[in-house]
């Protein structure tokens, strides 16, 4: 079991969610979202906890945060959002200025209900560092884990147009939860009494942190952009070794008037910053802090760590998820797997139609497509003919 | 020399520090407020002051108790009031900005007495939230002049602008923004909590004009800004697209009521085509 949260950890950490630096890669394909109310992440100590979180369809599962966004500025956006689970939701653009019909509010915009479609248009106009979450029971939905980040890539390589060029990025989403509510949602009131009690980086805390894909690297002469946001109930405060050097450029998607240099930022709920870091020597590694400070009563709660070091110390490659090997692929009645163990088999919006645990896996009875095949471990996708 | 405008009379210099009740949900609160008249009312006055010009103001304190008043300019300035009585203070200049005037005593903080200035603010179109969040049994134990446990932690049960919790916040034409598409408006807040508050705006970005805390945040441009305790802040904000966009605090514990969602700190900005 130990083994089996390792590696889905590792997943987690992998797929959706590495705060390792990622280098300008061209624009993906737009991304198809969908949401569920059924996902699972696994605390630091162990523990399994029920999230309500977004996914991608091409992966077919939710993780807590939900897909890292990315776009380029001025990119016209169609964001295609699939709703299988059992309550209605939204995605507000959060710090994207989108109009009121995309905003995500329900009440002032539009809901997707229970098996229902919808795309949220929009153009990229500026760059920066940006959110999501669901806006359907804010304080309910958020806290479960309805959110994730956006990030809008300036096109020639620069943070923004006449500012400094950076070397990648590094997303790190604050935020928290409140255990028992994630365990009894239905539960969960009184919400002005939401108490946090675990502290998250990209959903990951503590020792969570210690693993390859979370330990942050660029070359010493290079400056890693860190593209800090908060979802949390708490403010969040970085302390940086004063040898990083650490620089704000940015906040909520604008240039700040005049960068400042600063060992210490504090980033409040919703709000966005971009830093840039720079290791001090190729012989550099070392950590920064992350505390989360109780907003009511202005009380340290907690602190996680984050590695940072020059990349000529990256000796361990990054781990790659371990992939299934379907057989036939594509397939008309039946399709192989190596061993036997439970299984889950998801069409492209979301919707779980399979489970089982044996090696032979009947797809006779479904219709004509691309699908999902999820294991503790891996997401692996094949073809009905 | 009285250069001073306020909330509801032209020219008024003088306000009352008013007792009552303020009631949401299933709770009716002992209430403190800074009033333009000798009657309650459960909005706390506000003030258009001159920019860098000392003016004079006559508070009443019609309480039955003495209270404190304070306002947080560069220089504090501080001075007591005595139960019934009536002070003229001489106020001092104030720079262009938002400034949070109120009862610094444990009675008057608890209960409410929390005003706004806006010190050379004079464009047509102004709005304004003084922020606050409410603890019930604090309150109670206030009102009873009994000691307030302050190091037993503090649960806020409601939250409001200008004392309106949403929905009720759509009926407060002060707090309400609406205006049309192409305008420039200013909106003036404050913290008079006895917490951090933070708004993210819907739809816009706002630049921010003055802040007394914040103040190397002059300049930047934000959708979500956070509003320490005590603090005021100028914001500048252009209705650069029509629609009906939510402005709300962003520690989603403050828009709720009584812990129903939604409720508290969230407003509304309605830019007509």
């Amino acid at each position: 079991m130990k083994e089996m949260n390792r590696l889905a950890i590792l997943l987690l950490c992998i797929t959706a969610t590495s705060i390792s630096a990622q280098s300008q890669q061209p624009q993906p394909p737009p991304p198809i979202m969908f949401a569920e109310m059924n996902g699972t992440m696994i605390l630091d100590d162990g523990m399994e906890l029920p999230i309500w979180g977004y996914g991608l369809t091409a992966e077919g599962f939710i993780t807590l945060p939900g897909p890292l966004l990315e776009y380029e500025t001025g990119d016209n956006v169609n964001l295609v959002f699939s709703n299988p689970s059992p309550e209605s939701h939204t995605i507000h653009l959060h710090g994207l200025d989108v109009n009121q019909a995309n905003d995500g509010v329900p009440t002032t915009s539009f809901q997707v209900v229970t098996g229902q479609n919808g795309v949220y248009n929009f153009t990229a106009s500026q760059p920066g560092t940006f959110l999501y979450h669901c806006h359907v029971t804010t304080t309910l939905h958020l806290t479960m884990g309805m959110y994730g980040m956006i990030l809008v890539r300036h096109p020639d390589g620069t943070l923004f147009e006449g500012g400094p060029t950076y070397h990648s990025d590094a997303p790190l989403l604050f935020s928290d939860l409140e255990i028992a509510t994630n365990l009894a949602p239905v539960q969960s009131y009184p919400f002005h009494d939401i108490r946090p009690d675990y502290f998250m980086v990209n959903g990951l805390s503590g020792s969570q942190l210690d693993d390859g894909p979370s330990i942050l690297s660029c070359p010493y002469g290079t400056q890693l952009a860190l593209r800090l946001g908060s979802m949390a109930y708490t403010r969040t405060r970085l302390i940086f070794p004063p040898s990083l050097n650490a620089t704000c450029w940015m906040s909520d998607g604008r240039p700040v008037p005049t960068p400042f240099s600063s060992d210490t930022l504090d980033i409040f709920p919703g709000e966005r910053f971009t830093v840039l870091i720079s290791p001090p020597s190729t012989t550099y590694d070392g950590t920064f802090e992350v505390q989360y400070w109780d907003m009511i009563n202005s009380q340290y709660s907690s602190s996680n760590f984050i590695r940072f070091r020059d990349t000529s110390l990256d000796t361990t490659p990054s781990p790659t998820p371990p992939s299934i090997i379907i057989s036939p692929n594509p397939a008309r009645n039946f399709i192989t797997i190596p061993a036997s163990e439970p299984w889950t088999v998801w069409d492209l919006s979301g919707r779980q139609i399979l489970s089982g645990h044996s090696s032979s896996i009947d797809i006779s009875t479904l219709p004509t497509g691309n699908y999902i095949l999820r294991t503790s471990v891996s997401s692996t996708s094949f073809v009905k003919h | 020399m009285f250069c001073l405008t306020s909330s509801t009379v032209t020219g008024q210099n003088t306000i009352w520090i008013n007792t009552g009740e303020w009631m949401q949900s299933a709770d009716t609160m002992p209430a403190l407020r800074f009033n333009s008249t000798a009657v309650f009312d459960t909005v706390n006055t506000f003030f258009n002051a001159p920019e860098n010009e000392a003016w004079e103001l006559t508070v009443i304190n019609t309480d039955s108790v003495e209270h404190n008043f304070t306002i947080n300019t560069s220089e504090i300035f501080s001075e007591n009031l005595p139960a019934g009585e009536e002070v003229i203070f001489e106020i001092p200049a104030m720079p262009f900005g938002t400034y949070r005037y109120y009862s610094s005593d444990e009675r008057g903080g608890v209960l409410g007495l929390s005003g706004l200035i806006k010190a050379g603010i004079d464009t047509e179109l102004q709005f304004h939230w003084n922020l606050n969040d409410w603890m019930p049994s604090r309150m109670d134990s206030a009102e009873a002049l009994s000691a307030i446990d302050w190091d037993s932690g503090y649960i806020p049960k409601y939250f409001s602008i200008n004392s309106h919790t949403y929905p009720n916040t759509a009926d407060d034409p002060l707090g309400t923004v609406t205006l049309n598409l192409g305008d420039s408006c200013v909106i003036s807040i404050t913290n008079g909590g006895f917490m951090e508050h933070v708004l993210h705006f819907h739809g816009f970005h706002v630049e921010i004009l003055s802040a007394t805390v914040q103040t190397s945040r002059v300049g930047w441009i934000k959708d979500t800004l956070p509003v320490h305790k005590g603090e005021g802040l100028t914001l500048l904000l252009v209705a650069e697209q029509a629609g009906i966009y939510p402005v709300h605090n962003h520690n989603l514990v403050a828009v709720t009521n009584a812990g129903f969602y939604p409720g508290g700190m969230l407003t509304m900005i309605t830019v007509q085509p």
